[in-house]
């Protein structure tokens, strides 16, 4: 099947790298089904990590493997300054065993986040949730991508075009940019436009 | 295996003005007619690029198999008058694709979706040539 965005060139344009339209990559073959399984034993969890790192990108990736699993999902993503947002009506109304997910849970005021965590204890529904900071979660995954996988990321966006974006301008990024994926694969694309519009024959 | 779409337009360069009529025709192979439930053709707009992504749809047709459209695999056609605007543009944080998109829904399967890109006037021609 044609995909219906082959016409975005650029490999790191939004409707590639957003976090529902690619897969969370990470750095060990194993590490998928660990992080499955482990977070099926706790019952819930928290991912966290700092700006950019592939939260997000993680939770959607989760999100399809449960459900794929055959559990009931429901996602929640909170913006900065959404405040007041109530989560806890969606697990008021979600059947025991099912899984919320939280995206942003650092977003949300201590009691808040605590009538969320006791409403989904209550009804037994499995909470798993991204965050900046650490909370109080009977399993948690932290977030701490190297330059390699930076590399490999990039690597696999410019699978289907022309390597224009080389592993040391991705390392060279990566310090730039603090280890911020998100930031990276925007310069990336930017790097991308400006090489790829050059006239052949120059050098990049 | 996957439907075969084959889309053709009037203006072989794929490049029309503001407000030209555009006609279109597109065509289904390598499925059986009595597996599709239904194609859906429409002209739109779409944008990619570093921010949001934004789309509009000028003209949609669906067509269903019927008594009518026994065989929705035969040559069809129609025609549209381009907009005035949105043109076309390449530039550097954002571009706009204009498209003819046949989707065809199969009786069971996921849906397959054919594009062809095509330009609505030289705006990016000019911006280049103005920087």
């Amino acid at each position: 099947m044609i995909h219906p965005r082959r016409h975005a060139v650029n490999p790191f344009s939004t409707c590639w790298i957003r976090p529902d339209r690619c897969s969370y990559r990470f750095p060990s073959a194993g590490q998928p089904g660990q992080l499955m399984e482990s977070l099926l034993q706790a019952g819930g969890g928290q991912v966290i990590g700092p700006h950019g790192v592939g939260k997000s990108t993680l939770l959607f990736t989760l999100q399809a493997e449960l459900k794929k699993r055959g559990y009931q999902v429901a996602r929640i993503q909170l913006q900065a300054d959404q405040r007041h947002l109530t989560p806890r009506r969606e697990a008021k109304t979600m059947a025991a065993s099912s899984w919320l997910i939280v995206d942003g849970f650092e977003q949300l005021p201590v009691w808040r986040r605590w009538t969320l965590a006791w409403q989904c204890r209550r009804r037994r529904v499995h909470l798993l949730v991204s965050s900046h900071r650490c909370h109080r979660f009977p399993f948690t995954w932290r977030l701490a991508p190297g330059p390699e996988l930076a590399c490999t990321l990039v690597e696999e966006f410019q699978r289907e075009v022309e390597t224009i974006v080389t592993p040391e301008d991705v390392k060279q990024l990566f310090q730039e940019h603090q280890g911020n994926i998100r930031e990276l694969l925007f310069a990336c694309y930017d790097l991308f436009e400006i090489r790829s519009r050059r006239q052949p024959g120059q050098q990049h | 295996m996957d439907p075969l779409v084959s889309i053709m337009l009037c203006d072989p360069h794929r490049l029309y003005q503001p407000g030209q009529r555009m006609r279109c025709g597109y065509q289904i192979d390598a499925i059986a007619a009595e597996a599709i439930q239904a194609v859906e053709a429409s002209v739109l707009w779409i944008t990619s690029g570093k921010g949001d992504e934004d789309m509009g749809v000028h003209e949609f047709h669906r067509r269903v198999s019927d008594d009518e459209n026994p065989d929705l695999r035969a040559l069809h056609e129609f025609e549209t008058a381009l907009p005035n605007s949105p043109l076309s543009f390449d530039g550097t944080i954002l571009k706009l694709h204009w498209l003819v998109r046949v989707k065809v829904f199969p009786e069971k399967g996921p849906t397959y979706t054919q594009d062809l890109s095509f330009q609505i006037g030289t705006l990016s021609a000019f911006v280049e040539e103005a920087s």
